[in-house]
């Protein structure tokens, strides 16, 4: 079976396979919590990379209770989190390669 | 089934107030809420937390537990008193998540109620659930596409919405060329069958780079760490070199110092536009002195030889 990372998926397909309205969809995309794969203009289509963010940004406003800026602000800090902890692990490793003879 | 303290879960008094559960709760959920824990156990902690919570917050559910409770010790074995009658309801608004054997004898499920792992749909129509996967690639195997077999276990529900035998699953895929760490890919309709002819659900595998014993990553370029000797590194060397896919000869400049980066082009991964590079970094390593002859000859550069590295901070810190 042949699988693809740049599959594309519209706005109908998303809030359908995510369950969320069409209003919470544009407002996830209002506070950049996820982005159009081309631009704000005309009809939004989405890279599937997404899909795991909406799901991630949905289950942390309602467990949290919290409203949509703040969610997009918490998903900002969690991936640069993620990225910090990513490159320091690298980091380390490099650093241990050229300590060790 | 083990009786399960829900005051002792949140860490509250039994003579806790509600805003004092609700507290509580917050608390823990920001401690141990799967998408920003990295609790090794944090997705059950969260759901256990989060179960106490949604009972002790209403009254009439939590009078209904307290009486149970005067039966029943934390972590101990327990079954319900056979006069005992459950008041409380619970329906999918009330709780997002799936739901402990305690809870679930002691409290009425609504069957239509939605586990968030569970169906998504009503009306026994059930679109089958979403699945989740992580899969780890090697490097070597993003250079070109390469066929995986993955297996897993489905979900499955029957019409009232009760849980099935888990179904396995086979399936052969191939990853694209040039995948990268963290990367989704979506494989429609493999995910947990539908309920009543209702189509499955997708399954979702996030890629996963397994760490390299030699090269370590830069977006889509490689570094290797290269050990060479003082000698290679005054005096220049032409090398052999491991890449991915096997091996280059690579030319030391003369004059290199440890930590300098060399460019080989082309010899990383596929990226999305282009493919990266191979930067090797060079590390002088000091040979221990097994002989005498050999620890003469350092002898002899070190009377013979004017190099200061050390001259900057002289200038700086004497006189």
């Amino acid at each position: 079976m042949k699988i693809s990372s740049e599959e594309c998926i519209c706005s109908e397909d998303l809030c359908d396979l995510v369950s969320i309205s069409a209003n919470q969809l544009s407002e996830l995309v209002e506070y950049g919590v996820i982005d159009p794969s081309e631009g704000l203009s005309g009809e939004w289509n989405f890279s599937i990379q997404v899909i795991s963010t909406v799901k991630r940004a949905i289950r942390l406003q309602q467990d949290f209770d919290i409203d949509t800026a703040s969610t997009a602000l918490v998903i900002d800090l969690l991936d640069e989190l993620e990225q910090l902890r990513t490159d320091n692990k690298m980091l380390k490793n490099r650093l241990n390669r050229f300590l060790q003879k | 089934m083990e009786f399960k303290d829900y005051y002792k879960i949140l860490g509250v008094d039994a003579s806790a107030d509600t805003q004092a559960i609700k507290i509580a709760y917050r608390r823990l959920a920001r401690t141990y809420h799967p998408d920003v824990s990295d609790h090794h156990d944090a997705e059950d902690k969260f759901k256990e937390v989060t179960e106490a919570y949604n009972v002790l917050k209403d009254p009439e559910k939590r009078a209904n537990y307290d009486e149970l409770r005067e039966h029943g010790q934390h972590g101990q074995q327990f079954k319900p008193p056979p006069q005992w009658q459950s008041s409380g309801k619970f329906t999918a608004d009330d709780f997002d998540g799936s739901f402990s054997d305690f809870f679930e004898s002691l409290f009425e499920v609504n069957s239509e109620s939605v586990p968030r792992s569970g169906p998504q749909t009503q009306n026994h129509h059930m679109r089958g659930a979403d699945i989740e996967l992580k899969m780890p690639v090697f490097l070597e195997e993003t250079i070109s596409e390469t066929a995986k077999t993955i297996s897993y276990s489905l979900p499955r529900f029957d019409l009232n919405g009760n849980p099935l035998e888990n179904l396995e699953k086979t399936l052969k895929v191939s990853i694209p060329k040039g995948i990268s760490d963290g990367e989704v890919v979506r494989l429609k309709q493999q995910g947990s069958p539908g309920v009543n002819g209702a189509p499955s659900g997708d399954l979702f595998i996030r890629i996963r780079l397994v760490p390299h014993p030699l090269f370590d990553l830069e977006g889509h370029h490689l570094v290797l760490t290269l050990p060479i000797t003082p000698w290679e590194a005054v005096l220049g060397a032409n090398i052999v070199v491991p890449t991915l896919t096997g091996t280059i000869r690579l030319t030391v400049p003369q004059n290199s110092q440890s930590g300098r980066r060399l460019r080989v082009k082309g010899k990383g991964l596929f990226g999305k536009l282009a493919k990266g590079d191979l930067y090797v970094v060079l590390n002088v390593v000091v040979p221990e002195i097994t002989d005498v002859d050999e620890e003469n000859r350092w002898k002899e550069m070190a009377e013979k030889s004017s190099f200061d590295p050390r001259m900057n901070l002289r200038t700086k810190y004497e006189n």
